[in-house]
């Protein structure tokens, strides 16, 4: 491991400050991504800045059906969160599936975003939810799309000198739904070969679909929805012929790559399947509830 | 403890030629300790090489085998994926915390029983996870129990035995519960 010096923030205020001080700074919340990184010397960073004792952002906050997490809350946490198993199933789904006890229990939502990895299992969960994020810097605190944020793997929209805060999103009505679903390589420790979420609201007088929003990772340079897909659910009941169709654009509508884990093809084929699923347990769960 | 906290933010804490020395104290197996370390030391280096704990073991290196599990607060954590440095102001318990040749822990005692151990290298880890999980769920099910192992890898055993030996704690536990 190269040198480097450690600085460890107990508020954002220090952040800020040793951030400003300190301008080629790496940020470290759970470490689980950059100490890998760090360890294969992939990076060799010059000052280590720790955030992970901020307190303020350690807090499951629900209020008025909105969510606010805080960045630093760890897979674990996501998990064990009763209103969050409630209100946000697709998450916690995503979460538990995490690598190993170990790994979630370190390893941070805002980590798994910032990390901009492709294959990050909360992404999906979270652009399914329609999740913001809130970006803080000394001066000014800006709250973006959770999908404009990345720009391809390894690459986001933070600038230099701010720190991903908290996530928000709305908590889940009882006439929606959501589900994630991953297909790893081995049981536990799986970077996804594909994984798929999906949100969909049922209009309780028509019965038909009236908010639909569809997410694959693992299939494009960055976490993406899947548009085409998710407009042809919108004002229909689902049927088997409709799944057929939903699951024909996903394969059409995403862009994978060969590499070590899959094929392109397997990974087309597997995304339309993996939406088909998801999108069949996310209309079950809406109409059953709503 | 936040004015420890607080301390390491600052340079002063870095002293001599080297800025990236660091002071941290922690309770180890029990015991408070004060250590200075390279801010660059990972724990599972500070635990074998600096401390002499050799029961936290190195396989991969990167988070995928378990066999540097340690609990920290209450958590296990890779420890090849930890710096020293961050685990100022907390509390850890590595395999030697739990028992010794005299008095084993229940747990070491089933797993020699099962014959869960061939190597012994994925051992420690396995017993810490497996520690972990009944200190928060002291009656698990077999799910629960392999689930809670999924970060630790055996070459040798095939898990059925060491899932046995997990679960007739358990039910040792069950019937005597002061044991656990
Ligand atoms: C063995 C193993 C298995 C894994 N399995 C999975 C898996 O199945 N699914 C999955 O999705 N991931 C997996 N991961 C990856 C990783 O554990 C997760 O992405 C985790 O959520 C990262 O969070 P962290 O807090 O550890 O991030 P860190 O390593 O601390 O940080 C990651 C990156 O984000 C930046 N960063 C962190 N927090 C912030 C912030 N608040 N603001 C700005 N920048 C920030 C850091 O500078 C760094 O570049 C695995 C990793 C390992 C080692
Ligand atoms: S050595 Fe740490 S997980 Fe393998
Ligand atoms: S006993 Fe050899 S690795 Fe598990």
């Amino acid at each position: 491991m190269n040198a480097f010096d450690y600085y460890r923030a107990v508020s954002l205020a220090e952040a800020f400050d040793l951030m400003r001080d300190k301008p080629n700074y790496t940020l470290l919340a759970g470490g689980t991504d950059l100490l890998v990184k760090i360890n294969e010397k992939i990076i060799s960073p010059n000052v280590v800045l720790d955030l992970s004792l901020i307190k303020d952002m350690r807090n499951i906050h629900l209020e008025n059906g909105h969510f606010t997490l805080g960045a630093l809350i760890t897979h674990t946490q996501v998990m064990d969160s009763e209103v969050l198993q409630k209100f946000a199933p697709a998450l916690v789904k995503a979460s538990s599936m995490v690598g190993s006890p170990q790994i979630r229990n370190r390893g941070t939502l805002g980590g798994n975003i910032c990390n901009a990895s492709p294959a990050a299992d909360a992404v999906p969960a979270l652009l399914a939810l329609g999740a913001e994020v809130q970006l803080m810097s000394e001066k000014k605190v800006r709250t973006v799309l959770l999908e404009d944020l990345f720009l391809g793997p390894g690459k986001t929209t933070i600038a230099t000198g701010e720190i991903l805060t908290r996530v928000l999103f709305k908590a889940q009505r009882p006439n929606q739904g959501s589900s994630f679903q991953k297909l790893g390589k081995r049981k536990a420790l799986a970077i996804s070969v594909v994984n798929a979420a999906v949100f969909i609201e049922i209009d309780s007088k028509t019965r038909t679909i009236s908010e639909a929003r569809i997410a694959l990772g693992s299939v494009a340079p960055t976490p993406i929805r899947v548009k085409r897909a998710e407009n042809l659910l919108l004002g229909k009941i689902l049927s088997a012929e409709l799944l057929k169709q939903v699951r024909l654009t996903v394969a059409s509508e995403v862009k994978p790559i060969d590499d070590i884990r899959a094929k392109a093809e397997y990974r087309r084929d597997v995304a339309g399947e993996l939406v088909e699923r998801a999108v069949q347990e996310a209309w079950n769960k809406a109409s059953f509830l709503g | 403890m936040n004015g420890l906290f607080r301390k390491l933010g600052t340079k002063h804490l870095f002293w001599g030629e080297h800025m990236n020395k660091v002071a941290i104290n922690f309770v180890l197996n029990g015991q408070e300790k004060t250590v200075q370390v390279d801010s660059n030391t990972r724990l599972v280096d500070l635990l074998r090489d600096d401390l002499g704990l050799t029961g936290v073991k190195i396989g991969c290196g990167e988070g995928e085998c378990g066999a540097c599990t340690v609990i920290i607060n209450g958590e296990t954590a890779n420890s090849c994926l930890v710096l020293a440095a961050q685990v100022d102001g907390t509390e850890i318990t590595t395999i030697e915390g739990l028992g010794d040749y005299n008095h084993l822990h229940p747990l070491q005692e089933s797993f020699i029983e099962e014959g869960a151990v061939q190597c012994g290298f994925c051992t420690p880890g396995m017993i810490l996870s497996a520690k972990a999980l009944l200190d928060r769920n002291p009656n698990p099910d077999k799910t629960e129990i392999v689930n809670s192992l999924a970060g630790n890898l055996c070459r040798c055993t095939g898990y059925t035995k060491i899932v046995k030996a997990i679960e007739r704690v358990v039910k040792q536990s069950t019937v005597n519960p002061e044991r656990s």
